[in-house]
Protein backbone atom coordinates (compact mmCIF):
# COMPACT_ATOMS: atom_id res chain seq x y z
CA UNK A 1 0.00 0.00 0.00
CA UNK A 2 1.19 3.12 -0.87
CA UNK A 3 1.22 6.56 -3.07
CA UNK A 4 1.58 6.17 -7.36
CA UNK A 5 4.40 7.13 -8.63
CA UNK A 6 3.65 7.61 -12.45
CA UNK A 7 6.49 6.87 -14.49
CA UNK A 8 6.04 8.80 -17.58
CA UNK A 9 6.90 7.30 -21.23
CA UNK A 10 10.64 7.34 -21.03
CA UNK A 11 10.97 10.25 -23.18
CA UNK A 12 10.71 9.40 -27.18
CA UNK A 13 13.38 9.11 -29.18
CA UNK A 14 14.34 10.99 -31.76
CA UNK A 15 14.91 8.75 -34.99
CA UNK A 16 15.83 9.94 -38.39
CA UNK A 17 16.80 8.48 -41.19
CA UNK A 18 19.57 10.49 -42.18
CA UNK A 19 22.32 10.85 -45.07
CA UNK A 20 26.06 10.02 -43.65
CA UNK A 21 29.27 11.44 -44.64
CA UNK A 22 31.14 7.46 -44.21
CA UNK A 23 29.71 4.36 -43.89
CA UNK A 24 32.93 2.87 -42.59
CA UNK A 25 32.37 5.36 -39.75
CA UNK A 26 29.20 4.84 -38.70
CA UNK A 27 29.58 0.81 -38.84
CA UNK A 28 32.51 1.10 -36.55
CA UNK A 29 30.29 3.53 -34.12
CA UNK A 30 27.34 1.10 -34.28
CA UNK A 31 30.10 -2.16 -33.62
CA UNK A 32 31.29 0.27 -30.78
CA UNK A 33 27.96 1.01 -29.54
CA UNK A 34 27.40 -3.14 -29.51
CA UNK A 35 30.83 -3.00 -27.25
CA UNK A 36 29.28 -0.52 -24.75
CA UNK A 37 25.72 -2.17 -24.60
CA UNK A 38 27.25 -5.50 -24.37
CA UNK A 39 29.52 -3.93 -20.90
CA UNK A 40 26.62 -2.29 -19.28
CA UNK A 41 24.56 -5.54 -19.11
CA UNK A 42 28.09 -7.55 -17.74
CA UNK A 43 27.51 -4.46 -15.03
CA UNK A 44 23.58 -4.89 -13.73
CA UNK A 45 24.32 -8.31 -14.56
CA UNK A 46 27.09 -8.22 -11.45
CA UNK A 47 24.42 -5.79 -9.08
CA UNK A 48 22.06 -8.24 -9.06
CA UNK A 49 23.92 -11.51 -8.89
CA UNK A 50 23.65 -11.64 -5.04
CA UNK A 51 19.63 -10.82 -5.35
CA UNK A 52 19.02 -13.30 -7.88
CA UNK A 53 18.57 -16.82 -8.39
CA UNK A 54 21.01 -18.63 -11.19
CA UNK A 55 18.21 -19.05 -13.47
CA UNK A 56 16.79 -15.96 -12.78
CA UNK A 57 20.09 -14.34 -13.54
CA UNK A 58 20.03 -16.13 -17.01
CA UNK A 59 17.70 -12.92 -18.03
CA UNK A 60 21.17 -11.08 -18.69
CA UNK A 61 22.38 -13.70 -20.43
CA UNK A 62 20.19 -13.69 -22.55
CA UNK A 63 20.14 -10.04 -23.55
CA UNK A 64 23.97 -10.69 -23.77
CA UNK A 65 22.83 -13.19 -26.03
CA UNK A 66 21.21 -10.72 -28.37
CA UNK A 67 23.54 -8.26 -28.06
CA UNK A 68 26.21 -10.84 -29.30
CA UNK A 69 23.78 -12.29 -31.98
CA UNK A 70 25.41 -12.47 -35.25
CA UNK A 71 22.00 -11.95 -37.90
CA UNK A 72 21.27 -8.87 -35.66
CA UNK A 73 25.04 -7.45 -36.21
CA UNK A 74 25.13 -8.34 -39.78
CA UNK A 75 21.84 -7.23 -40.92
CA UNK A 76 22.34 -3.80 -39.23
CA UNK A 77 25.34 -3.84 -41.08
CA UNK A 78 23.96 -4.51 -44.16
CA UNK A 79 20.90 -1.95 -43.80
CA UNK A 80 23.37 0.71 -43.19
CA UNK A 81 25.05 0.01 -46.47
CA UNK A 82 22.38 -0.34 -48.30
CA UNK A 83 20.88 2.48 -47.43
CA UNK A 84 23.57 4.54 -46.41
CA UNK A 85 22.30 6.19 -43.52
CA UNK A 86 23.09 6.84 -39.66
CA UNK A 87 23.45 3.61 -37.28
CA UNK A 88 20.57 4.43 -35.05
CA UNK A 89 17.92 4.37 -37.76
CA UNK A 90 19.22 1.03 -39.08
CA UNK A 91 19.06 -0.18 -35.42
CA UNK A 92 15.86 0.83 -35.04
CA UNK A 93 14.29 -0.60 -38.29
CA UNK A 94 16.44 -4.15 -37.99
CA UNK A 95 14.77 -4.70 -34.29
CA UNK A 96 11.52 -3.38 -35.23
CA UNK A 97 11.37 -6.26 -37.82
CA UNK A 98 12.62 -9.03 -35.63
CA UNK A 99 10.04 -7.80 -32.82
CA UNK A 100 7.72 -7.71 -35.68
CA UNK A 101 8.26 -11.00 -36.60
CA UNK A 102 8.61 -12.86 -33.01
CA UNK A 103 5.34 -11.01 -31.64
CA UNK A 104 3.11 -12.92 -34.30
CA UNK A 105 4.48 -16.29 -33.16
CA UNK A 106 2.52 -15.90 -30.95
CA UNK A 107 4.24 -17.75 -28.07
CA UNK A 108 4.98 -16.11 -24.68
CA UNK A 109 8.22 -17.26 -23.74
CA UNK A 110 9.41 -16.16 -27.40
CA UNK A 111 7.60 -12.82 -26.86
CA UNK A 112 9.60 -12.10 -23.69
CA UNK A 113 12.22 -12.27 -25.77
CA UNK A 114 11.01 -9.41 -27.73
CA UNK A 115 10.33 -6.84 -25.60
CA UNK A 116 14.12 -7.87 -24.52
CA UNK A 117 14.81 -6.95 -27.82
CA UNK A 118 12.56 -3.67 -27.93
CA UNK A 119 14.45 -2.84 -25.08
CA UNK A 120 18.01 -3.67 -26.13
CA UNK A 121 17.23 -1.63 -29.25
CA UNK A 122 16.57 1.41 -27.52
CA UNK A 123 19.76 0.67 -25.22
CA UNK A 124 21.82 1.20 -28.33
CA UNK A 125 20.45 3.89 -30.00
CA UNK A 126 20.66 6.01 -26.34
CA UNK A 127 23.89 4.93 -26.53
CA UNK A 128 24.34 6.17 -30.48
CA UNK A 129 23.11 9.16 -29.98
CA UNK A 130 24.91 9.54 -27.20
CA UNK A 131 21.88 10.16 -24.56
CA UNK A 132 21.47 8.68 -21.11
CA UNK A 133 18.27 6.98 -20.10
CA UNK A 134 15.52 8.83 -17.61
CA UNK A 135 16.55 6.98 -13.90
CA UNK A 136 13.60 6.46 -11.99
CA UNK A 137 14.44 8.62 -8.46
CA UNK A 138 12.01 7.66 -6.06
CA UNK A 139 11.93 10.08 -3.03
CA UNK A 140 9.58 8.25 -0.46
CA UNK A 141 8.09 5.05 -0.69
CA UNK A 142 5.80 4.64 -3.64
CA UNK A 143 4.41 2.10 -6.02
CA UNK A 144 5.60 2.26 -9.62
CA UNK A 145 2.87 2.83 -12.53
CA UNK A 146 3.80 2.75 -15.65
CA UNK A 147 3.03 1.53 -19.48
CA UNK A 148 5.95 -0.81 -18.92
CA UNK A 149 9.40 -0.73 -17.01
CA UNK A 150 12.73 -2.54 -18.58
CA UNK A 151 14.55 -5.18 -16.53
CA UNK A 152 17.22 -2.51 -16.99
CA UNK A 153 15.22 0.29 -15.16
CA UNK A 154 14.34 -2.36 -12.44
CA UNK A 155 17.57 -2.89 -11.75
CA UNK A 156 18.86 0.70 -11.14
CA UNK A 157 16.44 1.75 -8.41
CA UNK A 158 16.44 1.68 -5.11
CA UNK A 159 14.71 -1.68 -3.87
CA UNK A 160 13.74 -0.15 -0.83
CA UNK A 161 11.80 2.73 -2.03
CA UNK A 162 9.70 0.20 -4.14
CA UNK A 163 6.43 -0.74 -2.41
CA UNK A 164 5.21 -2.36 -5.34
CA UNK A 165 4.36 -2.04 -9.35
CA UNK A 166 1.56 -1.81 -11.49
CA UNK A 167 1.73 -1.97 -15.39
CA UNK A 168 -0.71 -1.59 -18.20
CA UNK A 169 1.79 -4.20 -20.76
CA UNK A 170 3.22 -7.46 -19.78
CA UNK A 171 2.53 -11.16 -18.79
CA UNK A 172 3.32 -13.22 -15.46
CA UNK A 173 6.51 -14.67 -18.04
CA UNK A 174 8.18 -12.05 -18.67
CA UNK A 175 11.86 -11.05 -17.22
CA UNK A 176 10.23 -8.10 -15.54
CA UNK A 177 7.76 -9.58 -13.75
CA UNK A 178 10.17 -12.56 -13.13
CA UNK A 179 12.72 -9.96 -11.67
CA UNK A 180 9.87 -8.42 -9.51
CA UNK A 181 8.86 -12.06 -7.73
CA UNK A 182 13.02 -12.47 -7.05
CA UNK A 183 13.13 -9.08 -5.31
CA UNK A 184 9.88 -9.95 -3.09
CA UNK A 185 8.46 -6.86 -5.07
CA UNK A 186 4.83 -7.23 -5.20
CA UNK A 187 3.48 -6.80 -8.85
CA UNK A 188 0.42 -6.69 -11.44
CA UNK A 189 1.05 -6.44 -14.92
CA UNK A 190 -1.35 -6.64 -17.83
CA UNK A 191 -3.78 -4.42 -16.54
CA UNK A 192 -4.16 -2.85 -19.84
CA UNK A 193 -5.95 0.99 -19.77
CA UNK A 194 -7.42 0.95 -16.62
CA UNK A 195 -4.10 2.40 -15.08
CA UNK A 196 -4.63 5.47 -17.01
CA UNK A 197 -7.33 6.87 -14.21
CA UNK A 198 -4.59 7.07 -11.68
CA UNK A 199 -3.04 9.78 -10.80
CA UNK A 200 0.61 10.93 -9.58
CA UNK A 201 0.56 10.37 -5.63
CA UNK A 202 -2.89 8.89 -5.15
CA UNK A 203 -3.25 5.81 -2.51
CA UNK A 204 -3.33 2.42 -4.23
CA UNK A 205 -3.15 -1.08 -2.56
CA UNK A 206 -1.78 -4.20 -4.81
CA UNK A 207 -3.48 -7.53 -3.32
CA UNK A 208 -1.44 -10.25 -5.06
CA UNK A 209 -3.51 -12.69 -3.12
CA UNK A 210 -6.43 -11.64 -5.18
CA UNK A 211 -4.82 -10.23 -8.17
CA UNK A 212 -6.66 -7.07 -7.19
CA UNK A 213 -5.42 -3.34 -7.41
CA UNK A 214 -7.69 -1.00 -5.06
CA UNK A 215 -7.17 3.06 -6.15
CA UNK A 216 -8.38 5.29 -3.53
CA UNK A 217 -9.17 3.17 -1.41
CA UNK A 218 -11.70 4.13 1.70
CA UNK A 219 -10.53 4.07 5.36
CA UNK A 220 -12.49 0.97 5.44
CA UNK A 221 -10.06 -0.68 3.22
CA UNK A 222 -7.17 1.33 4.59
CA UNK A 223 -7.48 -0.32 7.99
CA UNK A 224 -8.40 -3.67 6.43
CA UNK A 225 -4.65 -3.71 4.71
CA UNK A 226 -2.94 -1.99 7.15
CA UNK A 227 -4.38 -5.06 9.75
CA UNK A 228 -4.06 -7.69 7.12
CA UNK A 229 0.10 -6.79 6.60
CA UNK A 230 0.81 -6.52 10.12
CA UNK A 231 -0.70 -9.76 11.06
CA UNK A 232 1.65 -11.24 8.30
CA UNK A 233 4.57 -9.49 9.06
CA UNK A 234 3.65 -10.63 12.85
CA UNK A 235 3.15 -14.06 11.32
CA UNK A 236 6.42 -14.06 9.13
CA UNK A 237 8.62 -13.16 12.39
CA UNK A 238 7.34 -16.10 14.29
CA UNK A 239 7.78 -18.60 11.27
CA UNK A 240 11.37 -16.76 11.31
CA UNK A 241 11.91 -17.37 15.45
CA UNK A 242 10.45 -20.94 15.05
CA UNK A 243 12.50 -21.84 12.30
CA UNK A 244 15.61 -21.28 14.54
CA UNK A 245 14.21 -24.30 16.66
CA UNK A 246 15.11 -28.16 16.47
CA UNK A 247 13.03 -29.71 14.36
CA UNK A 248 11.13 -32.84 15.29
CA UNK A 249 8.64 -35.66 14.47
CA UNK A 250 5.38 -36.24 16.86
CA UNK A 251 7.37 -39.02 18.03
CA UNK A 252 9.99 -36.77 18.69
CA UNK A 253 13.07 -37.94 16.82
CA UNK A 254 15.54 -34.89 15.29
CA UNK A 255 15.53 -34.17 11.94
CA UNK A 256 18.38 -31.77 10.84
CA UNK A 257 17.34 -28.88 8.46
CA UNK A 258 20.17 -28.43 5.78
CA UNK A 259 20.73 -25.93 3.12
CA UNK A 260 21.69 -26.30 -0.34
CA UNK A 261 24.35 -23.51 -1.00
CA UNK A 262 26.42 -22.38 -3.94
CA UNK A 263 27.55 -18.51 -2.50
CA UNK A 264 28.58 -16.71 0.43
CA UNK A 265 25.13 -14.75 0.56
CA UNK A 266 23.88 -17.97 0.30
CA UNK A 267 25.11 -19.58 3.48
CA UNK A 268 24.44 -16.07 4.94
CA UNK A 269 20.81 -16.33 4.17
CA UNK A 270 20.42 -20.25 5.24
CA UNK A 271 21.71 -19.65 8.63
CA UNK A 272 19.18 -16.38 9.29
CA UNK A 273 16.71 -18.79 8.18
CA UNK A 274 17.52 -21.31 10.82
CA UNK A 275 19.29 -23.91 8.58
CA UNK A 276 21.44 -25.87 10.94
CA UNK A 277 23.90 -27.06 8.05
CA UNK A 278 25.18 -27.05 4.49
CA UNK A 279 23.48 -30.17 2.48
CA UNK A 280 24.93 -29.37 -0.83
CA UNK A 281 27.53 -27.18 -1.40
CA UNK A 282 27.96 -25.73 -5.11
CA UNK A 283 32.02 -25.45 -5.08
CA UNK A 284 31.62 -24.79 -9.01
CA UNK A 285 30.38 -21.31 -8.14
CA UNK A 286 32.79 -20.30 -5.96
CA UNK A 287 35.16 -20.90 -9.51
CA UNK A 288 32.33 -18.85 -11.77
CA UNK A 289 31.44 -16.08 -9.59
CA UNK A 290 35.00 -15.33 -9.61
CA UNK A 291 37.88 -13.49 -11.55
CA UNK A 292 40.82 -15.93 -9.58
CA UNK A 293 40.49 -19.46 -8.74
CA UNK A 294 38.99 -19.42 -5.13
CA UNK A 295 41.62 -20.97 -1.91
CA UNK A 296 40.47 -23.16 0.78
CA UNK A 297 39.81 -19.90 2.62
CA UNK A 298 36.89 -19.45 0.70
CA UNK A 299 35.11 -22.77 1.63
CA UNK A 300 36.41 -21.93 5.33
CA UNK A 301 34.91 -18.59 5.26
CA UNK A 302 31.57 -20.77 4.55
CA UNK A 303 31.95 -23.23 7.12
CA UNK A 304 33.01 -20.84 9.72
CA UNK A 305 29.35 -19.39 9.09
CA UNK A 306 27.98 -23.04 11.04
CA UNK B 1 27.89 -28.59 -48.48
CA UNK B 2 26.19 -31.33 -47.16
CA UNK B 3 22.47 -31.48 -45.82
CA UNK B 4 20.02 -33.29 -43.82
CA UNK B 5 16.45 -33.45 -43.30
CA UNK B 6 15.28 -34.25 -39.85
CA UNK B 7 12.14 -33.84 -38.04
CA UNK B 8 11.71 -32.10 -34.10
CA UNK B 9 10.39 -34.54 -32.06
CA UNK B 10 11.02 -32.36 -29.15
CA UNK B 11 7.70 -31.08 -26.87
CA UNK B 12 8.94 -27.18 -28.11
CA UNK B 13 10.44 -26.64 -31.13
CA UNK B 14 12.66 -23.47 -31.69
CA UNK B 15 11.56 -21.65 -29.15
CA UNK B 16 13.72 -18.88 -26.80
CA UNK B 17 15.78 -21.70 -24.86
CA UNK B 18 16.04 -24.21 -27.82
CA UNK B 19 17.57 -21.91 -30.32
CA UNK B 20 19.90 -20.55 -27.81
CA UNK B 21 21.55 -24.29 -27.30
CA UNK B 22 21.48 -24.98 -31.07
CA UNK B 23 23.11 -21.75 -32.03
CA UNK B 24 25.58 -22.08 -29.57
CA UNK B 25 26.54 -25.64 -30.61
CA UNK B 26 26.51 -24.40 -34.40
CA UNK B 27 28.69 -21.89 -32.97
CA UNK B 28 31.99 -24.12 -32.08
CA UNK B 29 31.99 -25.11 -35.73
CA UNK B 30 34.10 -23.34 -38.58
CA UNK B 31 31.41 -24.38 -41.14
CA UNK B 32 28.35 -22.09 -42.08
CA UNK B 33 25.50 -23.90 -41.24
CA UNK B 34 21.86 -23.00 -42.35
CA UNK B 35 18.64 -24.24 -41.27
CA UNK B 36 15.47 -24.29 -44.26
CA UNK B 37 12.02 -24.35 -43.15
CA UNK B 38 8.81 -23.39 -45.19
CA UNK B 39 10.54 -21.26 -47.91
CA UNK B 40 12.48 -19.52 -45.11
CA UNK B 41 16.50 -19.57 -44.29
CA UNK B 42 18.09 -19.04 -40.84
CA UNK B 43 21.67 -18.77 -40.09
CA UNK B 44 22.06 -21.08 -37.76
CA UNK B 45 24.40 -19.73 -35.68
CA UNK B 46 22.18 -17.14 -34.63
CA UNK B 47 19.28 -17.21 -31.92
CA UNK B 48 17.21 -14.81 -33.36
CA UNK B 49 17.22 -16.15 -37.01
CA UNK B 50 16.40 -19.13 -35.68
CA UNK B 51 14.06 -18.42 -33.47
CA UNK B 52 12.02 -16.13 -36.34
CA UNK B 53 11.82 -19.56 -38.38
CA UNK B 54 8.64 -20.24 -35.98
CA UNK B 55 9.69 -24.02 -35.67
CA UNK B 56 7.63 -26.17 -33.42
CA UNK B 57 7.28 -29.54 -32.48
CA UNK B 58 7.08 -32.44 -35.10
CA UNK B 59 7.82 -30.06 -37.63
CA UNK B 60 10.39 -31.21 -40.44
CA UNK B 61 13.44 -29.11 -41.31
CA UNK B 62 16.13 -29.34 -43.28
CA UNK B 63 20.40 -28.72 -41.65
CA UNK B 64 22.90 -27.24 -44.36
CA UNK B 65 26.29 -27.13 -43.44
CA UNK B 66 29.32 -25.82 -45.42
CA UNK B 67 32.94 -26.10 -44.76
CA UNK B 68 35.99 -27.99 -43.58
CA UNK B 69 33.88 -29.25 -40.36
CA UNK B 70 31.04 -29.67 -42.38
CA UNK B 71 30.25 -33.33 -41.53
CA UNK B 72 31.00 -33.56 -37.89
CA UNK B 73 28.77 -30.33 -37.27
CA UNK B 74 26.01 -31.97 -39.34
CA UNK B 75 26.51 -35.10 -36.88
CA UNK B 76 26.56 -33.21 -33.91
CA UNK B 77 23.31 -30.80 -34.65
CA UNK B 78 21.80 -33.89 -35.75
CA UNK B 79 22.90 -35.74 -32.47
CA UNK B 80 21.24 -32.91 -30.37
CA UNK B 81 18.46 -32.60 -32.16
CA UNK B 82 17.82 -36.05 -32.10
CA UNK B 83 18.49 -35.94 -27.83
CA UNK B 84 15.62 -33.53 -27.40
CA UNK B 85 18.38 -30.67 -27.07
CA UNK B 86 19.92 -31.82 -24.06
CA UNK B 87 23.32 -31.70 -24.08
Amino acid sequence: MGPAFLLNENYSLNIIKSKISSIESEIKQFKQALLIAQAKTLDLKQKMINSLSKEEIKIYDAHLEILKDPELEGKTIDFIKSNSCNADYAVHEVTAEYTEILNELGDPYISARADDIVMLSRMLILILQKKEENKITLNTPSIIVADSITTNQLSSIDKNLVLGIITSHGGPTDHVAILSKALGIPSLVGLAKSISKIKAGSLLIIDCAKAQLILNPSLFYVKKYDLLMLKEKHESSIQLKKSHNNVTTKSGTSIEINANIGSLDDAKKAKSFGADGIGLFRTELCFLNSEKFPNENCIIQFMNLF
Amino acid sequence: MIEKIIKIKDEIGFHARTSSLFAKQASAFQSEIFIEFNDKKGNGKSTLSLMTLGVKSQDVIKICANGTDEIKALETLEELIKNNFTT
